[in-house]
């Protein structure tokens, strides 16, 4: 009993988990996007490799642990050896070494990509191509250009839109008078809160042209589901066309 | 459940003259339960409220899912489904979880570590009643004009202060929480206080059952953040009705600083609610393989370990506020995956070469281990900022908490339902009706909030009301409502399967399940002052050695016996704590081995 234990769970589960995160880190650059929906970014590129990193291991990570379970439960049913007791070991200390090491490694291995990751997804530039101000309200968005002085407001019905070039570099300062508010544009795959009081600011490489949803992903009272709003993408030279439409 | 005193106690007396006088009050019926000091009624007492209180949050979860199932679907409109959600979360975690935690803990620890009650029977009795105070004053904002909360279980201000919220609800809502968190500080000290000083003799530190030191290190937690919350409380409070400025921020004040205090406090609450039920889990999986538990210093390192680092990642919480140091919390918020894995594998080891018979407490024991092993896996998607930027405040993390905090403490609460129902009211559940319960609830469960990932990834917010009808997790909210269906059919069995031993009892004795703490050595229901005697502690089975007294290397100290390796083992690695060396007459509280087990019969000898 104690030799099997040792056995299955010190030799061979390591060699399989080391194998399967070597496969994990491999197909994790390559993969097809798992999951979340088609990204419009530079940052939401990196933030749908580092997904799917995080996803494949925890699959891997899962299948393991649940096998074990279920593999622990199927051969140890009293059914099938009767009603004696089972074995009286109650602890193995370079076992439990190992299941503590073992996690640790994958866990830093993982946040060691996070922290290689943060830098790149939570941006901000300091010299972009154009700047954004959001302003969020009970219950609309404000977009402001202040380069050009053109103001989008949303007047309660049609979701307001914001017309952004790609791919370009945009500088988004976010804020809001009344409540939080979160400015959340799916395929961005990013969301910042709007804090009264503390305008922060983030940048986005925009590489799509396309339309996208966007919510408001705080909760902000009465009418908080309705809070949403659309991107629309456009080239350079359209996106200039369509400033000068709006100017003035 | 009432008639604890009848059969037992008159011979007990009989065997063992009391020293002091024992003045026996009347039997006063529902004024007994209402002036109740002894902590198995207020057990009891705290787990009717809180189920009754799950009742009503599973009752909230029922309107939510109606809603959502459809897009356009109006049950009750935007401003009352605010109000659901917000006290559906209230309910769930304030009220029900931490509740039956302390329910439990009221009822057994006394019990498991050999006391006759708690250390302050009276504090515990307030701390009862300012809960049930707490909650319905919580509840009572349904009844204002304005309705109930609507700001969210977290209440960020500024939505939730004056100009934001302006109704009762809210006032009412930061009151009875007030409440609650103050008799969360009361039967934690209380806790705290009889597991230091009412230890039986023989039981060190080291033997207590694990569920003993989850509560132990839970009532610490509570210990350093509760205090913290009800102080935050107090000061939104005085935003809202007084005048100051804390939380707002056009008078210089900080909508962020709630946010810190509140999570310091929401993320160690997360394992204040888990812990507890981690150790009723622990308890079962050993039973029912018939094995010791597996790595208990691990176990008890790693509950230390979370315990520690749940109070520096709070603000993984805030990571999409751009206003947090991200690679901190990033860190430790991962790290905790590492204990919450030694935990795994212990429960896994703890069933390891055993011989595992499936009974109902050991089904729900095993649902838990799913449901918290997704959790857990989802958890640790989200600890990355990289990741929780796009991932947080949508139905992804709506379903990764539902499944740590929501799936594992419903079938942990289950388990323990079933494990220590014989033990409360002398009476067996039925199995098959269980079986059916366990097996309605898992795939229930599953099918709620499985899709709900999906959801959130495919950009559904939390806490809408509504959605538009070409959004693409249409499907999965219908399927998750169905599920919500499924569940609500799960309880069928169960209730079916307590009106069944109320009217058919099926005595189970003080012992079905072989058990293994010492609440399986007195009677069921135990009597009013738990034990008449003790049995020699000499590790965590006390009842366990009891009943293999007679066996070769588990009754008595030889040289090469398996408890003589285990203190040598325990001197060497955890010297604060040595076995002490047991004389005979000294550390013994019970009769000499030898007598038989049974209650009837141990009184025999001497009448």
């Amino acid at each position: 009993m104690r030799d099997e234990l040792q056995r299955v769970t010190l030799d061979r589960r390591p060699v399989q988990l080391l194998a399967a995160v070597a496969a994990v880190i491999a197909l994790g650059g390559c993969a097809e996007q798992l999951g979340l929906p088609r990204a419009a970014s530079d940052q939401g590129e990196t933030v749908g490799q580092v997904f799917n990193l995080y996803l494949i291991v925890a699959y891997v990570i899962g299948a393991i642990v649940m096998g074990l379970i279920i593999f622990v439960m199927v051969r140890g049913r009293a059914s099938r050896h009767g009603d004696g007791p089972g074995s009286q070991r109650h602890h193995n200390t370079p076992l439990e070494i190992t299941y503590t090491v073992i996690p640790l490694l994958i866990v830093g291995a993982l946040t060691v990509v996070t922290l290689f990751t943060i830098g790149d997804v939570a941006s901000d530039a300091p010299d972009p191509d154009l700047a954004i101000e959001v302003q969020g309200y009970q219950w609309g968005w404000q977009f402001t250009y202040p380069d050009s002085g053109v103001v989008i407001t949303g007047d309660g019905g049609t979701p307001t839109e914001l017309v952004l070039p790609a791919p370009a570099t945009v500088r988004f300062t976010v804020r809001s008078n009344d409540v939080i508010h979160s400015f959340w544009v799916p395929a961005f795959r990013f969301k910042r809160d709007l804090i009264p009081g503390t305008p922060t600011s983030f940048s986005v490489d925009t590489n799509e042209i396309g339309t996208f949803d966007g919510h408001c992903a705080e909760f902000c009272g009465l009418q908080h589901a309705e809070m949403t709003f659309t991107v629309r993408t456009v080239s350079p030279s359209d996106f200039q066309t369509w400033l000068q439409d709006h100017e003035g | 459940m009432t008639s604890t005193t009848s059969e037992a106690s008159p011979s007990g007396e009989e065997l063992e003259p009391p020293t002091t006088e024992i003045i026996r009050r009347p039997n006063l019926g529902l004024v007994d339960w209402l002036t109740t000091t002894d902590h198995k009624r207020i057990g009891i007492l705290y787990a009717l409220t809180s189920l009754v209180m799950a009742l009503v949050g599973a009752s909230l979860a029922g309107i939510i899912r109606g809603e959502l199932a459809l897009p356009g679907q109006q049950i009750v409109g935007s401003s009352t489904y605010n109000q659901v959600f917000t006290m559906h979360g209230t309910v769930m975690v304030y009220l029900f979880a931490v509740p039956f935690a302390f329910a439990v803990g009221n009822y057994l620890v006394p019990l498991m570590v050999g006391a006759p009650d708690m250390a302050f029977p009276r504090i515990n009795m307030v701390s009862y009643w300012l809960y049930l105070l707490g909650a319905l004053i919580v509840l009572s904002g349904f009844l204002t004009s304005s309705g109930a909360a609507s700001f969210g279980w977290f209440a960020y201000p500024p939505l939730s202060g004056q100009a934001g919220s302006p109704g009762l609800g809210g006032d009412l809502w930061v009151v009875g929480l007030m409440l609650t968190g103050t008799s969360g500080i009361l039967t934690a000290l209380n806790i705290v206080t009889t597991i230091i000083m009412l230890r039986a003799p023989g039981m060190t530190m080291f033997r207590m059952p694990i569920l003993v030191w989850d509560m132990l290190l839970t009532s610490f937690m509570v210990l350093i953040v509760f205090p913290v919350f009800t102080s935050a409380l107090l000061m939104l409070l005085l935003d809202r009705r007084y005048g100051t400025n804390f939380f707002a921020p056009e008078s210089g004040g900080q909508p962020i600083l709630w946010q810190h205090l509140f999570w310091f406090f929401g993320h160690p609450e997360v394992y204040i609610v888990a812990l507890p039920y981690f150790g009723m889990v622990t308890e079962i999986f050993p039973v029912f393989s018939r094995k010791p538990m597996f790595g208990y210093k691990g176990m008890v390192l790693s509950t230390m370990a979370i315990a520690a680092l749940s109070t520096s990642v709070w603000a993984h919480h805030m990571f999409a506020t751009g206003d947090v140091y991200l690679a901190y919390f990033a860190v430790t918020s991962a790290l905790i995956a590492v204990p919450t894995g030694i935990k795994f594998f212990d429960w896994i080891g703890s069933m390891w070469g055993g011989r595992i018979t499936f009974t109902t407490p050991m089904l729900f024991a095993i649902g838990f281990l799913f449901t918290f092993l997704l959790g857990g896996l989802t958890g640790v998607i989200l600890s990355s900022p990289t990741l929780d930027f796009s991932l947080t405040d949508t139905y992804f993390v709506v379903a990764h908490f539902h499944y740590v905090m929501g799936g594992t403490v419903v079938f942990a609460v289950f388990a323990a339902l079933y494990f220590w129902w014989p033990k409360v009211t002398g009476r067996m559940l039925d199995a098959r009706l269980g079986r059916w319960h366990f097996w309605l609830l898992l795939v229930g469960f599953n099918v709620t909030f499985l899709v709900q990932h999906r959801a959130g990834l495919e950009g559904m917010p939390r806490r809408v009301a509504d959605y538009p009808a070409y959004a693409p997790y249409a499907t999965e909210n219908l399927i998750s409502s169905l599920g919500a269906a499924i569940i609500a059919l799960s309880l069928v069995p169960f209730v079916w399967a307590l009106i069944r031993q109320w009217r058919r009892p099926e005595p189970s004795g003080p012992d079905p399940w072989d058990g293994y703490t010492l609440e399986w050595l007195t009677s069921s229901p135990p009597p009013e002052h738990n034990f008449d005697w003790l049995p020699t502690i000499r590790s965590e089975r006390p009842a366990y050695d009891w009943r293999h007294r007679d066996t070769d290397g588990v009754g008595a100290l030889g040289p090469d016996d398996p408890w003589r390796r285990r203190t040598l083992h325990d001197t060497k690695w955890f010297p604060l704590h040595p076995w002490v060396e047991e004389h005979p007459g000294s550390a013994r509280t019970g009769p000499p081995p030898g007598t038989p087990v049974t209650r009837e019969a141990e009184e025999s000898p001497d009448a």
